[in-house]
């Protein structure tokens, strides 16, 4: 049975049923915002409504500007909003579950007392999750692309592709937190809890800190910042903040292989 | 057949903190031998196997398995050991089939003793572990364990929940390995099991080693409960000066005495053919009556491989 031939299967296997779920759910989030676009996002009264509330409100929600095109409209939702908290818990959840998920489950001993290498082990999970977080993100782009389509407007291909590389970057990077977190401590509990803080102060930090003055600077450690600070959709990937996220991405799954092949297990 | 070094521990030890897993542990075990690992809980058996899989890191000392390092060489290790935990716990939403095969493919081997395992513990691997008994799924860790026909079997409490049929079958099972040549490192509750089937045991108790020996030579220097019937009142003094016997009890031609070790009971038998007896009783205390003995008492004298 092909679920069966090694770690990696087996894990994508195991995480298949929640995957198709995610894979849905962004599915529908993405088709569901692009065949509203042209009442919300290109509807003049919508725009002067918005142009009406205060700075710090059209900054929460996205200005008037980049809610008359596609791209803006996208940038704010799915992509600020549902489609990246979607993304950022799916993320947490196969992190946490890959070692410490398993050791917590008491069959991690059972799986390393075969002649595989702890390292192996790992990096199967790791590259599981990898692929398990590019489903979804290519789903809600391919719903987008349906829903603009039905609906009969067009929008940035190119801003599409750097949009969904980005939120891909920035799934990897919270879930190898999680993952190696939750490696070096065999965790479950801390692996959520500081995923979800990074990702959570992140978030924060980059609505909050452009308001702010004094306060801008430290949008520079929000990893949201890299995901989404850029406009992706609407300017093009950025190569640095992509960098930042792909390192962020491989220092953690580095860090946490290392700390897993020195610990005891528990 | 000369008998090669399949484990080998020298002043192994682990540490929690302040906490002592097992605390200068040296044994040695050679191939084709059933050795046994005897303790109360908590006195160290599972650190000692978990540091012989890697598990775990040693905090001083070696141990080694085929002579190699069970950290360094842990794939090649490995791939020569069957494994049954303590606790066995494993896939509960897949088959046991399932598992095997799982387990098989990480081997790179062919798990080919899985049919005749599952039949002759009457195992049927098709339903999902979820669904089975406690005694069942024990049944699934011993598979998988056995299957790929390991060189040595590394096995936690393997009869828990078993059935008595069930636990003679294991014991049979073992002991046509051990015929085959391989070896089993054997940690168990069950002091009737170990008795039955091992060559040697290790005692430990809080992380040592208080005793290291052969079942026989353990039980050897263990004392009888021997139970005499007189046609008449003997003389009590020529029970009682001899050595290493205690008279535990007397009435009207019974005499009921305790007896440490082999010569004592020589003597026993010899002072008792200057009367006419009906009747000759002796039970020799088990392994389990040594070993509870060790739990509780003093550490004996000689220590040895």
């Amino acid at each position: 049975m092909w679920g069966y031939r090694n770690v990696f299967l087996k894990t994508l296997r195991d995480r298949g049923r929640t995957t198709l779920i995610v894979t849905v759910a962004m599915f529908a989030t993405g088709l569901y915002v692009a065949l509203l676009f042209p009442e919300f996002g290109a509807n003049a009264s919508m725009g002067q409504l918005i142009e009406q509330l205060p700075d710090w409100w059209q900054d929460l929600i996205g200005d008037a500007v980049q809610f008359a095109t596609p791209e803006g409209f996208f940038t704010t939702q799915p992509y600020s909003f549902l489609g990246a908290v979607i993304m950022i818990a799916f993320a947490i959840s196969l992190g946490q579950a890959a070692i410490a998920g398993e050791e917590d489950a008491n069959t991690l001993d059972q799986l390393i007392a075969n002649p595989v290498s702890r390292s192996t082990v790992y990096f199967h999970k790791a590259l599981s999750i990898i692929a398990a977080l590019t489903f979804p993100v290519i789903a809600v782009a391919m719903a987008l692309v349906i829903g603009a389509a039905v609906r009969n407007y067009s929008f940035s291909y190119t801003g599409l592709a750097s949009q969904s590389v980005s939120l891909w970057l920035l799934s990897l990077v919270v879930a190898a937190i999680a993952l190696a977190v939750g490696a070096s401590s065999g965790s479950k509990g801390q692996a959520i809890a500081i995923a979800a803080m990074v990702s959570g102060i992140g978030y924060l930090l980059n609505l909050v800190a452009p308001l702010i003055g004094w306060m801008e600077p430290t949008q520079y450690v929000s990893v949201v910042y890299y995901y989404i600070g850029g406009s992706p959709f609407i300017e093009g990937l950025k190569l640095w903040h992509a960098t930042v996220l792909v390192i962020l991405t491989v220092a953690s799954i580095g860090a946490g292989a290392l700390a897993f092949n020195r610990r005891d297990l528990r | 057949m000369h008998s090669r070094r399949v484990i080998e521990l020298d002043r192994l030890t682990k540490r929690y903190g302040d906490v002592i897993g097992i605390d200068g542990l040296s044994f040695t075990i050679d191939e084709g031998e059933i050795f046994g690992l005897l303790g109360p809980n908590g006195a160290g058996k599972t650190t000692t196997v978990r540091l012989l899989l890697d598990f775990i890191r040693p905090s001083s000392g070696t141990a080694t398995v085929f002579g190699l390092d069970p950290r360094s060489d842990g794939i090649a290790v490995r791939s020569r050991i069957g494994y049954l935990p303590g606790d066995f716990v494993t896939y509960d939403y897949m088959t046991g089939e399932h598992v095997a095969q799982y387990f098989a493919n990480l081997r790179g081997s062919p798990h080919n003793r899985f049919g005749e395992i599952c039949e002759r513990f009457q195992l049927d691997p098709s339903r999902k572990i979820k669904e089975l008994s406690k005694g069942n799924r024990q049944k699934i860790g011993l598979v998988q364990a056995f299957m790929n026909d390991p060189d040595l079997l590394i096995l936690d409490e393997p009869t828990s929940g078993l059935d008595p049929l069930l636990q003679k079958e294991f014991q049979e099972l073992i002991l046509s390995e051990r015929a085959r040549g391989k070896t089993v490192l054997l940690s168990s509750h069950v002091l009737s099991e170990v008795e039955a089937t091992a060559d040697r045991v290790c005692v430990i108790r809080d992380g040592r080693a208080i005793a290291i020996d052969s079942v026989d030579n353990l039980t050897a220097f263990n004392t009888w409960e021997v139970v005499i019937q007189f046609a008449g009142a003997p003389d009590l003094s020529v029970f009682e000066e001899l050595e290493h016997v205690d008279v535990v009890a007397v009435d009207d031609g019974h005499l009921k005495l305790q007896v440490e070790g082999q010569n004592a009971i020589d003597a026993v038998i010899k002072a008792s053919a200057r009367y006419d007896v009906f009747r000759f009783e002796s039970q020799r205390s088990s392994l389990e009556d040594v070993v509870l003995n060790l739990y509780v008492g003093d550490e004996p004298d000689g220590k040895g491989d």
